[in-house]
């Protein structure tokens, strides 16, 4: 299992990368991420709500009532272009921090 | 015998009270709720299992409150992050400031509307006039965090920033111009380069 604390410092960039694929709703936002974390990212649903709330607030996405194929009652948020922008910023420094934790990693094994 | 409906509306008053807020965001989360329960029960649990599986993926009521907390009251006023910060502060002056020059400038043409020629200086004016108002909408929405209001606040603040210092440098101090004039280079300083720093949010 992740830490929290990391869980909780990915889930702006998660978001707004998953949403950068498409409209999405809560629900399939947090099934996305644990099937591709494979179990190991686990939020407390609720959670997310406070998250994207705060998102759609800073004008980084966008949302929308609507209906299921199935008739059943769905918030749906998109990015923005102002979210683009903020993605790509995340991106690039978590790709950072990635870099940086490699080139540790491979210098041991040296 | 269990009874889901009379269970989600058991559950929806404890959210209630210990606070979270109707329609928004508790509605989205017994969309939520249900969602989860349908799965549950396609997957083949019972409703009540179901029911206590949905309820524990969606958080204790004192867990939520405490998240949603952060966005309300004066975290919610101030605002989450530096950037929301400097927009709400930049987007309230800038709303005193278009507000009383819209009024000031109207108020100026008005006076003289039904006998005034036609000048250069009237049509400027008037323009002004329109740009101040646009002024007053940009800080509302860059005040609620709609980044790209903040091209038409720069625009402003170069205009802004530029005529306080000539006005200033040509005629006698004036406080008021004084204070204009710097509200137009701090805004200029923390909206330039906006494109790489400002809208990055961490």
């Amino acid at each position: 299992m992740i830490r929290k604390e990391l869980v909780a410092a990915s889930a702006e960039p998660l978001i707004l990368s998953l949403l950068a694929q498409g409209e999405s709703y809560g629900y399939a936002i947090i099934q996305e991420v644990k099937e591709r974390s494979g179990g190991k990212m686990n939020w407390t649903d609720g959670m997310l709500y406070p998250v994207l709330h705060r998102l759609e607030r800073r004008g980084l996405i966008k949302s929308r009532w609507g209906e299921s194929e199935t008739g059943r009652k769905r918030k749906y948020y998109s990015l923005k272009k102002e979210g683009k922008t903020a993605m790509a910023k995340h991106q690039e420094q978590w790709s950072l921090v990635h870099a940086v934790l490699s080139g540790l990693k491979k210098e041991q094994y040296v | 015998m269990f009874d889901l409906e009379k269970s989600i509306v058991a559950w929806r008053k404890q959210m209630l009270a210990a606070g979270i807020q109707s329609p928004v965001p508790m509605e989205e989360l017994e969309v939520h709720l249900r969602e989860e329960i349908s799965r549950a029960v396609e997957a083949g649990a019972n409703p009540q299992a179901a029911f206590a599986i949905a309820a524990a993926c969606i958080g204790s009521p004192d867990r939520l409150k405490i998240e949603f907390k952060k966005d309300v009251g004066i975290a919610g006023m101030i605002g989450a992050g530096p950037v929301e910060r400097t927009n709400r502060l930049i987007g309230l002056l800038w709303l005193i400031y278009c507000l009383g020059s819209f009024y000031h400038t109207t108020s100026g043409l008005m006076s003289v509307f039904p006998h005034v020629q036609i000048t250069p200086l009237f049509v400027f004016a008037w323009l002004m006039d329109f740009i101040y108002l646009r002024g007053v909408v940009a800080s509302v929405l860059l005040f609620n965090g709609v980044m790209r209001e903040r091209r038409y606040i720069f625009m402003l603040a170069i205009l802004d920033a530029l005529g306080g210092a000539g006005f200033l440098l040509s005629h006698a101090f004036q406080p008021l111009c004084f204070i204009f004039t710097v509200l137009g280079f701090v805004t200029i300083r923390l909206f330039w380069p906006w494109q790489k720093t400002k809208t990055a949010t961490a």
